[in-house]
């Protein structure tokens, strides 16, 4: 290797020390000089080698807690009170409930008998300016904040169904729902919204709108009757054709309705933490939960199907379409069975239990 | 998939979600977290040569641009100025441990109760390795300029040293990753 005493100038010229015509006169050099201009190459190969390597595994999963974690803290910076307010993640640490999902059919079916009546212990009381109304799931992970400034519920997992009554007084906060990957910001409205595995799953809007922003997305309006869902990170099931509701006897309304005005079967409450309408929607759910767990599944097939006749835009919808599914399964009617399949199916393409629901029916050529 | 009431809208600049964070809009942390904070963790994790605390020195450094956010000068990338801050809390940190430790004990409260998911780091390479053997002054200088592009001009006024001491410091550094990397190639 032959040397040069002006090696050193490499690095010079690299951190920009030369100046003009010490510069052009380096330059020219290296043109000519091989020991310099290999010196040259050995300098670029080490930025390059500490531009290309990665020290760290980065967990997709703790970026977003740790997305979550920031979002917390910095509200509650503007909160102003962040020594006494209760810690917010020690709360969604202590919500951790059954988890039905990756269960078996049976034991899901207990699980989900807890729905809703197990969620109510869950909601918070809210200040008296809130106008929003929360329902979650019983195994949703999920906090919520409010301040003069803003109002903020956090979901980590699970399944949400929010309504905000804006008065136009113009005192309530605005809301903004942290997702794992994203926000969501209420525009006035009534919607659900969950999250599965750290990621942002679906977004129904009954009425109003919002505004979903998702990392790596453009930001994007929802409006009344709209919905936004996660396209599947494997393979989505192949779904049935659709099929006219003549076919089915018991036909019930599709969740994602035809626009029609925005009139809701039952009354919705008003007001954090009450308790749906008595003698309504919840008493057949129950009761169709009831001979479900007895073990009298054409009973419970048959309560639920009149359960999503008569509340489709129920927020137990869904799980009555699923549980209808685990009835007929369990009165051995396969037929009805594969019905009640294809109709979750097409309802909830991004249902909670699609895999599940998908795998019990048989494989379309 | 996209269904009927959905219309996407154009992502906002850095600069206007440095406005917006500076207003108090958490939405825009939100954003600016996303956009930034790959660059701010892999940059903490080699600067710090320990990925200990690397979750909370983000966590921190995200919450300090919070607090100076009004200040933005308004470049089209917060990147540099993130890392910046980034940088000076690590070395507020190393210079007053104590008090930080206070304050990153507050935010570890903030952790969720679960036990840490995070994997164990891998096996770090070669260059990681002597990365790590260098001081912390050669380490930071290196990596800003050859990772993050800052100028030997922009070193010397944001570490306060003149321009001398950052050629020194590069030029040793680049001397020590290459002893590791190629034994005995050197002029
Ligand atoms: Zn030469």
């Amino acid at each position: 290797m032959s040397a040069c005493p002006r090696t050193f100038e490499v690095e010079a010229l690299r951190d920009g020390r030369l100046g003009g015509s010490e510069r052009a006169g380096f330059e020219r050099h290296l043109s000519t000089c091989s020991a310099c201009a290999r010196e040259l190459a050995a300098l670029e190969r080490l930025g390059a080698a500490l531009c290309d390597s990665h020290p760290t595994s980065t967990d997709e999963l703790e970026v977003r807690r740790a997305r979550t974690r920031l979002l917390v803290a910095f509200n509650q910076s503007l909160i102003g009170r962040a020594g006494e307010a209760e810690d917010p993640l020690s709360a969604v640490g202590s919500r951790v409930s059954r988890r039905a999902l990756g269960a078996l059919a049976a034991g899901v079916a207990v699980a989900a008998g807890a729905l809703w009546f197990g969620a109510r212990a869950d909601e918070k009381p809210a200040l008296p300016a809130s106008a929003v109304t929360v329902r979650a799931d019983a195994g949703a992970r999920w906090t919520r904040q409010i301040s003069e400034r803003r109002e903020l519920i956090l979901l980590d997992e699970g399944r949400l169904w929010i309504q905000v009554r804006r008065t136009g007084s113009g005192n309530e906060p605005p809301l903004l729902v942290g997702l794992p990957d994203g926000e969501l910001e209420d525009l006035g409205t009534t919607f659900t919204v969950s999250a599965e595995s750290g990621r942002t799953t679906l977004v129904a809007v009954e009425e109003g709108s919002v505004l979903l922003r998702l990392r790596g997305q453009a930001p994007r309006t929802i409006g009344a009757r709209g919905s936004w869902a996660a396209p599947p990170e494997e393979p989505a099931p192949r779904e049935q054709p659709f099929e006219p509701s003549a076919s089915a006897p018991s036909a019930p309304v599709p969740a994602v309705k035809p626009p029609a005005p925005a009139v809701m079967t039952a009354p919705r409450p008003v007001g954090s933490g009450e308790l749906p309408a008595p003698g309504g929607a919840s008493e057949r759910f129950k009761a169709a939960m009831q001979a479900l767990n007895r073990g009298d599944g054409r009973d419970a097939a048959a309560r639920f199907s009149r359960f999503l006749e008569q509340y489709p835009r129920d927020p137990r919808a869904e799980d009555a379409a699923y549980l209808r599914v685990l009835a007929h399964q369990r009165s051995g009617d396969s037929s009805e069975l594969q019905r009640a399949a294809r109709y979750y199916l097409r309802a909830y393409p991004a249902g909670f239990r699609r895999r599940e629901v998908a795998a019990l029916l048989p494989s379309v050529p | 998939m996209i269904r009927r009431g959905v219309q996407p809208q154009l992502p906002a600049s850095d600069a206007e979600l440095m406005q917006r964070l500076a207003a108090g809009d958490i939405g825009a942390l939100g954003e600016l977290y996303d956009r930034h904070q790959h660059a701010v963790r892999r940059f903490l994790s080699r600067a710090t040569a320990d990925a200990e605390d690397v979750d909370d020195l983000v966590h921190g450094a995200f919450l300090t641009a919070v607090k100076s956010a009004g200040r933005y000068d308004g470049r089209e990338s917060a990147r540099p100025w993130l890392i910046g801050v980034a940088v000076q809390l690590l070395r507020r940190r190393r210079r007053s441990l104590g008090r930080w430790l206070e304050i990153l004990g507050s935010l570890k409260s903030l952790r969720p109760n679960s036990a840490d998911p995070r994997a164990a780091l891998p096996e770090r390479g070669e260059l990681e390795r002597a990365l790590s053997r260098l001081s912390e002054a050669k380490r930071l200088t290196i990596l800003l300029a050859e990772v993050e592009g800052w100028s030997c001009q922009e070193l010397a006024s944001f570490f306060e040293v003149p321009i001398g001491t950052v050629w020194t410091r590069l030029h040793a550094a680049r001397r020590e990753l290459r002893k590791a990397l190629e034994p005995g190639e050197l002029p």
